[in-house]
């Protein structure tokens, strides 16, 4: 089989959540990959499903939650096939996370210095006798006086903060992949660009790929190579993010990019007209039919594959296959 | 210039915080000296970081919070030292939009009595046909139709929910709203339709809109004036255009600089601020700013900056603007 990506290959991914209301389909067979040091961006609206990727990838999907199709190659290892004691092995070693949530991410009752020394002891990145002093060089790289903060309880550490201590207790085992589900939006933006700028820093230090979970076009836009498109628990579209900007092909992607504000370009913002669907009962097909204006019969029935239409551009969507994405671009006009 | 339709003259809020019994009191200065006019239908921007006071300030002069000290007046009159008799036509002039629109509507009432409740507290005598009416009226200017009236706010998504609110808000046919960050709980798809609605509402309606908010690309779009906002006091302010063209004050720039622009084509050499906002219970002497701003000079420590116009109608806090 060949993989696309040689850190991680996420093939047809499917996860069902049963609730009182119905069987929740969160994801449809989402399909993402990524190389060595690469910064993916995801970017969706709320309950597109980019969370649930990641947490299904990392098997931390609880009931009532189930993954009931797909494949996660993570270099040569199907992730869904091992056992509960390798994916410990994985989790927090190769793969890391950090959330939106600094503070309820980090344990109240224990010291943050103890904390980052506790995952450095897991991982056997450091012994007993130097652990005390790793933790300190750690601090350090993460931008924080480390003498004092690491005798610092979380609720004593502002947000921007704690999120260090997160970045330090996630990279202090050295990963191969980080995944941040949204790490700033919780923060103020003049913190949000410090800790992207030390995100960025540490990261090309220390080779490492980076997945960024984010509702936030400017933070795709400035942070990612590439970029995965999420609507209702497909991956829609998938491009270079210059490439995704100048050229976007899914009429979604392109109604999202629309209806963002931007700073030196007013004018009139447009809406995606209706409303996201409900998971348990989505439409059938392209789920994004019923909002699209382009859609035609094919699109009602079957869910278009995800196919490469130009370079390293792919897109889910029967447009492209029909009259060459006429979608893309109306005469005269920007792309959005 | 025309009259404006607010006048906000050394508005000050101060919480006093007790930590324990035997200690003196702290004093929180949330609303610092705050003088702003706001003019007759425009989009007024209120920005800042969170714990700027901007919220405050937004309650303070909706008289939802009593003042500490300073003026508010409205078409000429100070509505802070009027009794609850006397401000009642005023509480009707001016209405507020809060930021979460999962909490500020009453799960157990339907639509029609959160709408159609200020109505018979400010129109007395009002029939229910009347007020039935207006409600369909406001439902359908915002974007809702009539029979969403019978049902319960959980029925509707963040999104209509916030359009409730505003319906609420323009039923009582105000002339001046508070915004606080009506759509910074929203996806960016229906924050779209959200602003557009509000945009429509205020020509329509000849509003005047205080709109508070973290997201500077919102006020580029949204505003016509400006004030941006560092601990408790205001540091810049004046048209939009003014301040976007020439940000005069540090802290307005770095907040310009920070803010992730979707645009993988631009070439901007980012400026990442140093620290974070101080606590405003000791909040450092001279120029607030000072421990953060690149430029700042022994007299920012020492010396509270005045509050200065350096252009026609644009204000400024700093020693040195840039």
């Amino acid at each position: 089989m060949d993989k696309r990506g040689n850190l991680l290959d996420v093939r047809q991914l499917r996860v069902i959540f049963h609730t009182y209301r119905g069987l929740i389909k969160a994801l449809n067979g989402v399909d993402l990959w990524m190389d060595k040091q690469e910064r993916l961006g995801i970017v969706g609206e709320t309950g597109c499903g980019k969370s649930v990727t990641a947490q299904a990838m990392m098997r931390l999907i609880e009931e009532p939650g189930k993954i009931t199709e797909g494949e996660v190659w993570f270099e040569n290892r199907d992730l869904l096939k091992l056992s509960e004691d390798e994916m410990t092995k994985i989790r927090g070693r190769e793969i890391s996370m950090i959330f939106q949530e600094p503070k309820s991410s980090l344990n109240p009752v224990f010291k943050s210095g103890f904390q980052i020394k506790e995952t450095l002891l897991n991982a056997k990145k450091a012994t007993p006798a130097n652990a005390e002093e790793e933790v300190e060089k750690i601090l350090g790289y993460v931008g924080m006086d480390a003498s004092r903060v690491k005798n610092m309880y979380p609720h004593e550490l502002s947000g921007g903060m704690a999120q260090r201590v997160m970045i330090a207790m996630a990279l202090a085992t050295q990963p191969k992949l980080l995944i941040a589900d949204e790490p700033t939006s919780a923060l103020d933006v003049t913190i949000q660009a410090q800790i992207l700028e030390l995100l960025s820093d540490l990261t090309q230090k220390m080779g490492n790929a980076v997945m960024m979970i984010t509702h936030d076009m400017g933070i795709v836009a400035e942070f990612c190579d590439r970029v995965v498109v999420m609507y209702a628990g497909n991956a829609v579209e998938v491009a270079p993010t210059k490439e995704l900007f100048q050229n976007p092909i899914h009429p979604y992607t392109q109604g999202l990019l629309r209806a963002v504000p931007r700073v030196g370009r007013p004018g009139e913002l447009k809406a995606i007209p209706g409303t996201v669907p409900d998971l348990v009962d989505p439409p059938e097909g392209c789920r994004f039919h019923p909002r699209c204006d382009y859609a035609f019969d094919q699109c009602k029935n079957v869910l278009p594959p995800l196919l490469e239409i130009s370079a390293h551009h792919y897109v889910s969507c029967y447009l492209c296959q029909k009259d060459g994405c006429p979608s893309a671009k109306k005469a005269g006009e920007e792309p959005w | 210039m025309v009259e404006p339709l607010m006048t906000i003259t050394n508005l000050k809020k101060h919480f006093a915080l007790k930590k324990n019994v035997f200690s003196k009191n702290v004093i929180v200065k949330a609303v610092d000296d705050v003088n702003l006019e706001i003019p007759r239908e425009s989009i007024f921007a209120v920005v800042g970081e969170s714990g700027s006071g901007k919220t405050t300030l937004g309650r303070t002069l909706m008289k939802l919070i009593p003042p500490t000290a300073g003026m508010v007046s409205m078409d000429g009159k100070d509505i802070l030292t009027l009794d609850k008799k006397a401000f009642l036509p005023y509480r009707r002039k001016m209405q507020i939009v809060f930021q979460d629109p999962y909490n500020s509507l009453h799960p157990r009432k339907l639509v029609k009595t959160v709408i159609g409740e200020g109505l018979k507290i400010h129109f007395k005598g009002i029939s229910e046909m009347e007020i039935r009416d207006k409600i369909r009226e406001v439902l359908l200017q915002v974007g809702l139709r009539e029979e969403h009236m019978f049902r319960y706010p959980h029925e509707f998504s963040g999104g209509q929910r916030q359009r409730i609110a505003f319906a609420r808000a323009i039923v009582l046919e105000p002339e001046f709203i508070v915004l606080d960050e009506p759509t910074s709980a929203l996806d960016v798809s229906v924050q779209a339709m959200v602003l557009k609605m509000l945009q429509e509402a205020r020509a329509q309606n000849a509003l005047t809109y205080l709109f508070i908010t973290h997201n500077l690309s919102i006020v580029d779009y949204f505003a016509n004036h400006l004030a941006v906002m560092y601990l408790g006091r205001v540091v810049e302010t004046g048209s939009k255009a003014e301040i976007f063209d020439h940000p005069a004050h540090p802290y307005t720039r770095l907040l310009m600089n920070s803010n992730p622009i979707p645009d993988p084509f631009l070439k901007r050499e980012k400026q990442v601020v140093r620290g974070e906002i101080p606590s405003p219970i000791h909040p450092p002497s001279g120029c607030h700013f000072h421990p953060r701003c690149p430029f700042a000079k022994a007299e920012c420590k020492e010396q509270e900056p005045q509050y200065r116009e350096i252009s026609s109608g644009h204000f400024i806090r700093c020693h040195f603007p840039v």
